[in-house]
């Protein structure tokens, strides 16, 4: 299996004036492609530290980083934009979605930042959304669609370069259950049909529930990962 | 792309835009209606000074500009008029001989300037005969004079009266007449009125001893814009030492003096442009405030840093570019409109008497005042959008996507 993510020893400090905050002790990863994997711990323990180091928003304190065989060091804000822009995929909480464009725009964005002619990156995208079932939420901003709506177009827009990893924070968090059911069904089909590669941060146990592997983390270190024989789909 | 989504960005906070927008409108208008106003002044003014006395062209003797004595006088003016009537360009011309000298009446006296003109000719010179107040304009006898309510006030006399001229002939010596005051004139200026009484030339001709000579030939033309064309048309006829010197030489103080003008209106783009700057930069900086979240969400998608840059500055610059737009259409609708009827200075008459301007100003609109704005007030705000825009550069995504 193709290894995409490698984390070696990975602490990070935050300082703040003259408090020192430890959010990852020497965490080290590997996640593979395919997988599904969900980071699960209390608040504060280190959950979106490490999804933001993973998918280079954030810079460690020590230890290293690679993605897709690719080290990721002391580089600079344009190239690791760059970086981004073909090998991860994001979808967070809330707020995901550019507000004055329409879910089409939203998710063909990413392919014309990768200079995709329009045409071509219309046609991806297009097919993204039909793949995910929400080809009639083409036209619409934003503002005129459900929070689940809203979710599943920033999953198009994650999945539309096919990036190595999708690196997903507490993406159910402002939904209600049923809406996040359906969120994970689509995102399970996706690994399952698509093989992409997940990686979320949450405490909510629907969500922990569906990981094929769960790292649990503690005080910003790994306390446990075990991969599970088989889904235990819900309802 | 980045077109696209600026010019999207800006409707988001319709308000906000049309606030900044209405602002720089408003910016734009005042520039072009002070700008068009003041060449409207200035125009006016020199208009003016042309009109009363001065008109387009004058045939002089070279050094009389700077000491105006008969010394420098032109001699057999009659023959170099001759020529100059010929030119098809030239509406009109006359022959003057100014003489400073003495008006005295039983119980005053005052210092002017008098002018011997050919009355006929004259009338199409200036505006003189057609400001007669009381009495009326030469007939080309001797011992007629015009002087002005000014002048008359000073030496409580009317028409019907009669004064005494003194003035130094050709050698120095002082020779005096006695002449009926016909008519009173009063112009829009205070100070030529003050300083001019007109008598026909023959009249001072005689008094001073200056047969067949002149001080001026004033010459006024069809068409303002040909000036130098007509100037030139006219400096081969002349017998040397004689010289053809257009309004703008003969007026260089106005002239000069509308040029500072010119300069100082920079100051007041200045403070324009300044506070378009500081709504640009108060109105971008709110907008960045607001959506910094969306700039962590672009900056996570891998959008260039540079490329939200560019953003900013495109956002600040569609303002600039619709405000301009907006702006020059109403200031060239405003000065259009106040083109024909002009702008009515009768209220400040008197203190513009003293400024010798007629009391309406006619706006003039320079198509370069158009371009100047279209070009600069985009670049004005642009500059504007630069701070704010160097913020979001700077920003980290992690602390842009915590930011609430
Ligand atoms: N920018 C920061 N400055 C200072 N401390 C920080 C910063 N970001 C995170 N921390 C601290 O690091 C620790 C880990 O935070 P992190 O956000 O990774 O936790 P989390 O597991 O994602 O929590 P939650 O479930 O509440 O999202 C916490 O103690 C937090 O207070
Ligand atoms: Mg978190």
């Amino acid at each position: 299996m193709e290894e995409v993510v490698r984390v070696e020893k990975v602490t990070k400090i935050y300082r703040v004036g003259s408090i020192e905050t430890v959010a990852l002790r020497e965490v080290s990863l590997r996640i593979v492609q395919g997988e599904f994997t969900v980071l699960a711990g209390p608040s504060g323990s280190g959950k979106t530290t490490l999804l933001n180091i993973i998918g280079t928003l954030d810079q460690p304190t020590s230890g290293e980083v690679w993605i897709g065989g690719k080290r990721i060091a002391q580089q600079s804000a344009a190239e690791l934009a760059r970086f981004r822009l073909y090998h991860i995929g994001f979808v967070f909480q809330a707020y995901n979605l550019i507000p004055v464009l329409t879910a089409l725009e939203n998710v063909t964005l990413p392919l014309i930042l990768q200079g995709v002619a329009k045409k071509e990156a219309e046609q991806r995208a297009e097919t993204v959304l039909e793949q995910l079932g929400i080809a009639e939420l083409r036209a619409k901003k934003p503002n005129e669609m459900s929070g689940g709506q809203q979710q599943r177009v920033a999953i198009a827009r994650a999945m539309v370069t096919n990036p190595a990893i999708i690196l997903a924070d507490e993406p159910t968090a402002n939904l209600d259950s049923h809406t996040g059911a359906h969120l994970l069904d689509l995102m399970q089909q996706m690994n399952e049909e698509h093989n992409v590669t997940f990686l979320f941060a949450s405490h909510d146990p629907q969500v922990i529930d569906r990981g094929r592997r769960l790292i649990s983390i503690h005080d910003g270190a790994i306390v446990r990962d075990e991969v599970r024989s088989s889904s235990t789909a819900a309802s | 792309m980045l077109v696209q989504l600026s010019w999207r960005n800006i409707w988001r906070n319709a308000r906000r835009s049309a606030i900044v927008l209405s602002s720089i409108v408003v910016g734009v208008i005042a520039v072009m209606f002070s700008n068009s106003f003041s060449l409207g002044l200035a125009h006016q003014m020199l208009q003016s000074q042309i009109r009363l006395h001065t008109t387009d062209l004058q045939i002089l003797h070279p050094r009389y500009a700077e000491n105006p004595s008969l010394e420098y006088s032109i001699v057999q003016p009659e023959q170099v008029l001759a020529r100059i009537d010929t030119l098809p360009a030239v509406a009109a011309a006359g022959i003057r001989l100014e003489q400073f000298g003495l008006i005295n009446s039983a119980l005053n006296s005052s210092g002017i300037t008098i002018v011997g003109v050919q009355p006929q000719r004259e009338r199409h010179l200036t505006i003189i005969a057609q400001s007669i107040r009381s009495g009326r304009y030469l007939s080309g006898n001797s011992y007629e004079i015009v002087i002005s309510e000014e002048t008359a006030r000073k030496l409580e006399i009317g028409v019907g009266d009669k004064v005494v001229l003194m003035a130094a002939d050709r050698t120095g010596e002082i020779r005096s007449e006695v002449a009926t005051v016909v008519g009173i004139f009063r112009t829009f200026n205070s100070d030529f009125d003050q300083m001019y009484s007109f008598v026909a030339l023959p009249f001072l001709r005689a008094m001073v001893r200056a047969d067949s000579l002149a001080t001026a030939i004033a010459v006024r033309i069809h068409s303002a814009e040909a000036v130098e064309e007509v100037q030139q048309q006219i400096t081969p006829l002349l017998p040397p030492p004689l010289v053809v010197l257009s309004y703008r030489q003969l007026l260089p103080l106005l002239s000069y003096m509308i040029e500072m003008y010119a300069q100082l209106m920079w100051i007041f783009y200045l403070i324009v442009g300044a506070a378009m700057i500081f709504g640009i930069v108060n109105t971008m900086l709110m907008a960045i405030m607001e959506r910094i979240t969306e700039f962590g969400v672009l900056l996570s998608i891998g959008i260039p840093p540079v490329k939200l840059v560019v953003l900013i500055l495109l956002e600040a610059a569609w303002l600039g570019v619709l405000g301009a737009f907006g702006g020059v259409l109403a200031g060239s609708a405003l000065i259009a409109a106040l083109q024909s009827t002009g702008i009515n200075l009768a209220f400040f008459s008197e203190g513009l008497r003293s400024l010798g301007v007629a009391a309406i100003v006619y706006p003039v609109l320079v198509p370069q005042q158009i371009l100047n704005a279209l070009i600069f007030v985009p670049l004005i705000t642009t500059a504007g959008a630069l701070y704010p825009a160097w913020k979001v550069y700077r920003l980290q995504p992690v602390e842009a996507l915590r930011f609430v």
